[in-house]
């Protein structure tokens, strides 16, 4: 894909020493974990537009801000691939919870405007926090680690090989949650066109449904699990062949 | 645009995008006192139709699945929301024929555009046209000037959502059909020989 590609400075990646690249981070997601942000730009945007809920703009506005801030460190094309699971799962969380406002109205406020202000939040939350802790967990390099912890001695550097994995782990997984879309699509190419299927001769409706049913989603997990777990084994070993290297060199 | 092989199944797929934006825009959706009209999230259905199976999809998604959901509690906005969104899906799709996955700008630019039309269709609308129809029919008589340029903050922020959404979305989806057709091509290849 041809996209543009953002000058280095501008990359979140880059930023040094680590900690003010970890400050920048939380800077950036601290309207997500907290609503004074969102607060005072509603409240001024009331001011300046009567007869509107400043609400309304100010959880989409932050949201705009974090995809701004994630775009130059993730480039166009995975800024999308992220957004694409983010809407997914944004759309499918919404939706549920409005059909469950309607079959348990007593779970809910009986204010339904109000209620749609808290799906309408959650929908931006999650499209914000998604590409956001993505690009949070993409950010430190697992290898910068691994090579400080080489330098490293005594009980810190057992700690750092811990932390250096559960942060590749992430990262893995934070790669195939995006890809989960097309997991589907590979898995199910008849998905459309259940009915087609030549080994479904004979086989009653009621039965064949349910079994498609079952067997697509089946099969969805089974990929997930296996996109998942598979690297896991081939990472903690070479985590541990560094620290057996190390211990190995060690003069005592 | 990524075109689905089977006419049915293309037929399929645009009745269930025309669904899903009924869904997304009936069920969320969050009033604005200023116009009598409300915030919702069912363009994302609308760009990636268009953008998806071209314009008559993008008509219909758009078209027909907002006047459904405007048909529950906001039918003065029926005629309104089918003709500019119907013209949202229509011209995204227009613009974003022979896009391919290996170039953003092209779909990028008719989502954009598309988004761009429903803010100023809506804008058209609740600022000259219902009011001018309003002074015969009082039942359009609900919207102004003055009201139609604060609708139009929550119009650009659920368009630039639509547009970003659509997009991804596409770009997700026509992947996925890329893939799974070179699969089946090799698969084919395979078993010629």
């Amino acid at each position: 894909m041809s996209v543009f590609e953002f000058p280095g400075f501008l990359k979140l990646q880059n930023l040094r020493p680590w900690w003010l690249k970890m400050a920048v981070l939380m800077l950036i997601g601290f309207p997500l974990v907290s609503n004074r942000p969102a607060g005072l730009i509603a409240a001024g945007l009331e001011k300046f537009l009567p007869e509107m809920p400043g609400s309304i703009l100010a959880w989409p506005l932050i949201t705009f801000f974090i995809w701004a801030c994630c775009l130059p460190s993730l480039g166009t094309a995975r800024l999308l691939d992220y957004l694409a699971a983010a809407y997914t799962m944004a759309i499918t969380t919404v939706v549920s919870g409005a059909v469950l406002r309607e079959i348990l109205p007593v779970v809910f406020t009986a204010d339904v405007s109000a209620d749609s202000f808290r799906l309408l939040r959650v929908y931006f939350n999650i499209l914000a926090v998604f590409p956001y802790s993505l690009t949070f967990l993409n950010a430190f390099s697992v290898s910068d680690l691994l090579s400080r912890l080489t330098k490293t001695r005594g009980r810190f550097r057992s700690a750092g090989l811990h932390l250096a994995l559960a942060l590749r782990i992430c990262q893995h997984v934070g790669e195939v949650i995006p890809k989960l879309l097309l997991v589907w699509r590979e898995e199910n190419p008849d998905l459309l066109l259940p009915r087609c299927r030549d080994d479904w001769q004979g086989i009653s409706p009621l039965i064949r449904w349910p079994m498609w049913f079952i067997r697509s989603i089946s099969q969805w997990i089974f990929a997930c699990i296996i996109l998942t777990f598979e690297p896991i084994p081939v990472m903690v070993n070479e985590i541990e062949q560094i620290n057996e290297s190390r211990d190995s060199n060690d003069p005592h | 645009m990524t075109r689905i092989k089977s006419r049915f199944a293309e037929t399929a797929v645009i009745a269930a995008l025309t669904a899903l934006t009924a869904v997304t825009t009936m069920l969320v959706r969050v009033p604005i006192p200023a116009t009598n009209g409300y915030f919702n999230i069912g363009d994302v259905f609308i760009i990636l139709a268009g953008l998806w199976l071209g314009p008559r999809a993008g008509f219909i998604a758009g078209a027909f699945g907002s006047a459904i959901a405007d048909s529950i509690g906001f039918p003065v906005y029926i005629p309104a929301t089918f003709i500019v969104k119907g013209f949202e899906g229509w011209i995204t799709g227009m613009l974003a024929r022979h896009a391919t996955t290996g170039s953003i700008m092209r779909p990028g630019l008719a989502a954009v555009t598309g988004g761009l039309s429903m803010v100023a269709g809506y804008y058209i609308f609740e600022a000259y046209i219902y009011p001018m129809i309003g002074q015969h029919i009082p039942m359009f008589n609900i919207t102004d000037p003055g009201a139609a340029f604060i609708a139009l903050f929550p119009n650009a922020v659920q368009g630039i959502s639509g547009i970003i959404g659509g997009l991804a979305l596409w770009k997700a989806i026509a992947s996925g059909s890329q893939t799974s057709n070179d699969n089946n091509e090799q698969s084919v290849a395979g078993q010629n020989g």
